[in-house]
């Protein structure tokens, strides 16, 4: 699969994956590497230019239509003033299938506060979302996430802005998700400690796939190839990169 | 009706005012116009209220502007071709729509934004609204012009005052008709989609990619807040009347944290202008006092009442992202 937004610069080129079913994918790149386009590609809100995408056997599209994908984007829009209790925000994705005349099933009523309990927010049920920290904002929408029951569960960037113990907090409760829901994850991040916590098995990607396999394998090498790459990607696009901020997170 | 140039006078005022200081019951019991303004705007109200908590979550409150200002132009449309009674609401109401539809369009369009798109739609109408306007007395000097205004048997159009600021008397039976159809839609289309515009509102891109028709919803919205404006443009104006669109939802959120108690709240502030602003109107109607203006005007008090109100209660909707 191949895409581009401009026909100058490709930003994924020859891309061949598989993803098992029920498997952890941690996909690793530097900033500008291609990786959030490869999300949105995965979600249907991108189409390939060359190739094609299949979502357990699917169209992206339809797989987001029939409830497969759960998706916790890097920076939320959500609207913060919304006047929503934690509990609504949870059931928001997990209700879209119930017919309009009908009202929430009390198996799904459960489920959502199984989430929130999951995720350790069930106590906070009943308070409106503004009032939460970004943190457990983070883990109301994992639980929305997951009380919709995807079959994938896409995490772009989950740790952007959390603290060290706040990072092993979420490491800890993807490995929580994955043992007790057994669901197909796909984690997003340019921090390898994230994906070596969580995942088990890695992607590193910078404009193509230069390495999928074990977290073992992403050598200093493989790094100095992948952000090599994205110093002369940017260079030849107006030179705006920072390389180091994504080598510094790797460290 | 009053006609185009006409200065807007209340036929009803200088017997009222010689006799005594009359209460807004007696209008309400003698005047058809009065009452007919009423039931409008209470219909009105209501599906204004439900929208405007949509309208202030998604910031649309610039739209409502676009769209209210673009009823202008099928004004002015149906004075130049002399439609009257409910066809020519129906123009009205057909101007707001493709408003709504351009500006959801252009929104999408490269190098454009919502704002660009309100930008040039709103202009576009006034400008279209005062040029077809003017065209009507320059016209009326050729005979075929005046036969074709007699074979509609076009009534004398409305004052502009009225157009801009609203007016009691130019709301009618089709008014309260047209009223009662648009809450009972609004209120009823709300519900049917209530799940995936919940979703919409609250996080657009989550709701994308769950495959929601937010294109699709978005478009709804936008057709709503037309049928509002469209319908309700007569009572309060069509510069005034996008406040009914963004006022009861913002006095709502000011201190409400639970979604059922912020839509009642709005509703009855959006009640509350409406219903005050039309006794005002009628009240001090030796002022010539126009009710867009009252209603605004009852609204604001009720939301500077509410942010003082507010501010005494915890510190709410601060996100932890800022």
């Amino acid at each position: 699969m191949s895409f581009r937004y401009n026909p100058a610069v490709p930003v994924l080129e020859s891309i061949q994956l598989t993803v098992p079913a029920g498997s952890r994918l941690g996909i690793f790149g530097p900033n500008g590497g291609g990786k959030s386009t490869m999300l949105k590609l995965i979600l249907g809100l991108l189409e390939p230019e060359q190739g094609s995408i299949r979502v357990f056997g699917q169209s992206p599209a339809r797989a987001a239509r029939q409830g497969w994908v759960g998706y916790l984007p890097q920076r939320s829009e959500a609207v913060w003033q919304a006047p929503l209790t934690v509990r609504q925000v949870a059931a928001m994705q997990a209700q879209q299938h119930v017919e309009p005349w009908r009202s929430l099933p009390a198996d799904l009523a459960r489920s959502i506060d199984d989430m929130l309990d999951l995720v350790g927010m069930r106590h906070l049920a009943d308070r409106p979302i503004g009032e939460l920290s970004g943190g457990q904002q983070q883990r109301v929408f994992i639980a929305r996430a997951l009380a919709a029951r995807p079959r994938l569960l896409i995490f772009d960037e989950p740790t952007v802005g959390i603290d060290a113990e706040g990072r092993d907090r979420f490491g800890r409760l993807l490995n929580t998700i994955h043992k007790t829901l057994k669901m197909t994850l796909l984690l997003v991040s340019h921090d390898l400690r994230v994906i070596m916590d969580g995942c088990d098995a890695v992607a590193v990607l910078s404009q193509t796939l230069h390495l999928h396999g074990s977290a073992e394998g992403v050598t200093p090498e493989v790094l100095a190839e992948v952000f090599h790459h994205d110093i002369v990607g940017h260079d030849r696009s107006g030179g705006q990169s920072r390389p180091s901020a994504g080598l510094s997170s790797t460290e | 009706m009053p006609g185009v140039g006409e200065t807007f006078s209340n036929p009803f005022t200088e017997s009222r005012v010689a006799k005594h200081p009359v209460t807004t019951l007696d209008y309400l019991t003698e005047y058809a116009f009065a009452r007919e303004a009423l039931i409008a705007g209470v219909f009105v109200a209501t599906a204004a209220a439900l929208l405007s908590t949509v309208v202030v979550l998604k910031r649309l409150a610039f739209v409502g502007q676009g769209i209210s200002h673009s009823a202008f132009a099928g004004i002015g449309l149906a004075v130049l071709i002399g439609l009257s009674g409910i066809w020519s609401e129906v123009l009205i109401l057909a101007s707001c729509f493709a408003a709504a539809m351009v500006i959801g369009s252009m929104g999408r369009v490269r190098g454009g934004g919502d704002d660009t798109a309100i930008g040039i739609v709103l202009a576009g109408a006034m400008g279209l609204g005062f040029l077809l306007l003017s065209l009507r007395q320059p016209l009326r000097r050729y005979e075929w012009y005046e036969q074709w205004l007699a074979a509609m048997d076009a009534p004398a159009p409305i004052g502009l005052e009225s157009i801009l600021f609203g007016s009691l008397m130019t709301v009618g039976p089709e008014g309260v008709g047209l009223s009662i159809v648009l809450a009972g839609v609004i209120v009823a289309a709300l519900w049917w989609w209530r799940r995936p515009m919940l979703l919409y509102v609250f996080d657009e891109t989550v709701a994308r990619s769950a495959g929601v028709p937010v294109a699709r919803l978005r478009l709804l919205l936008l057709l709503m807040l037309a049928g509002v404006v469209a319908v309700g443009m007569k009572l309060a104006g069509v510069v005034l009347i996008s406040a009914l669109l963004v006022i009861p939802g913002a006095i709502g959120l000011q201190f409400c944290r639970r979604l059922g108690p912020t839509l009642l709240v709005s509703w009855a502030a959006a009640m509350a202008g409406v219903t005050g602003g039309i006794v005002l109107s009628l009240e001090l109607e030796q002022f010539k006092l126009t009710p867009g203006a009252t209603i605004v005007i009852v609204l604001i008090a009720l939301y500077a009442l509410a942010a003082w109100f507010g501010r005494y209660t915890s510190g709410r909707g601060q996100s932890p992202h800022g």
